[in-house]
């Protein structure tokens, strides 16, 4: 279970477009070294954790790399910003499934 | 920045505060000084929230001080 605040953690203003740029941003964030990879692994670790203290932060760890406080999927990677109007809703549509309302903790 | 902005901004800062005194806490239990900054981060955050949602509608998705039915107004994060 994850709760949502309609709001950013840290305000993002963005200037210019980089696709290029975007797609590091976005593999820091879903890729194979990313965030959701790492909340995960911290998340499963806390189950073999024999320390209260540290069962708390690979909780408290695991949630903070998880996906609702992060910026990456609303800031300087977001499918809004990088990718032309048509294609925008399904991407966006597509991402946000995928990156935010799957991730179960 | 617009007053909406300026209060998302000091929103963002005592959410932070609190995050990382709560994470500092997880190893360091015996701490008062730091829960008594977290204590503080965490009243000054209360009223800056219930602040921001009468304005400008739910923060949250059960929220206190303001109405569910404008949970489903623009704007959301990613639009702005």
């Amino acid at each position: 279970m994850w709760i949502y605040e309609k709001r950013l953690q840290y305000p993002v203003k963005i200037k210019i477009t980089d696709p290029h740029l975007a797609q590091i941003i976005i593999a820091q964030y879903g890729g194979p070294n990313g965030e959701i990879g790492a909340s995960l692994r911290y998340l499963s670790q806390r189950y073999s954790m024999p320390y209260p203290e540290l069962k708390a932060i690979l909780t408290d760890v695991g949630t903070e790399e998880s996906v609702p406080r992060r910026c990456t999927g609303t800031g300087p990677a977001s499918p809004k910003t990088f990718f032309p109007r048509r294609k925008q809703k399904f991407r966006r549509a597509a991402a946000k499934v995928r990156y935010f309302d799957g991730i179960v903790i | 920045m617009n007053e909406r902005e300026t209060l998302q901004r000091k929103i963002s800062a005592a959410q932070f505060t609190m995050l990382d005194l709560h994470l500092y806490l997880d190893s360091h239990p015996g701490d008062c000084d730091a829960a008594a900054k977290q204590e503080e981060a965490r009243k000054s955050l209360q009223s800056l929230v219930s602040q921001y949602e009468a304005a400008y509608g739910p923060m949250h998705s059960t929220p206190r001080d303001s109405s569910r039915w404008a949970w489903i107004s623009d704007p959301w994060p990613w639009d702005v």
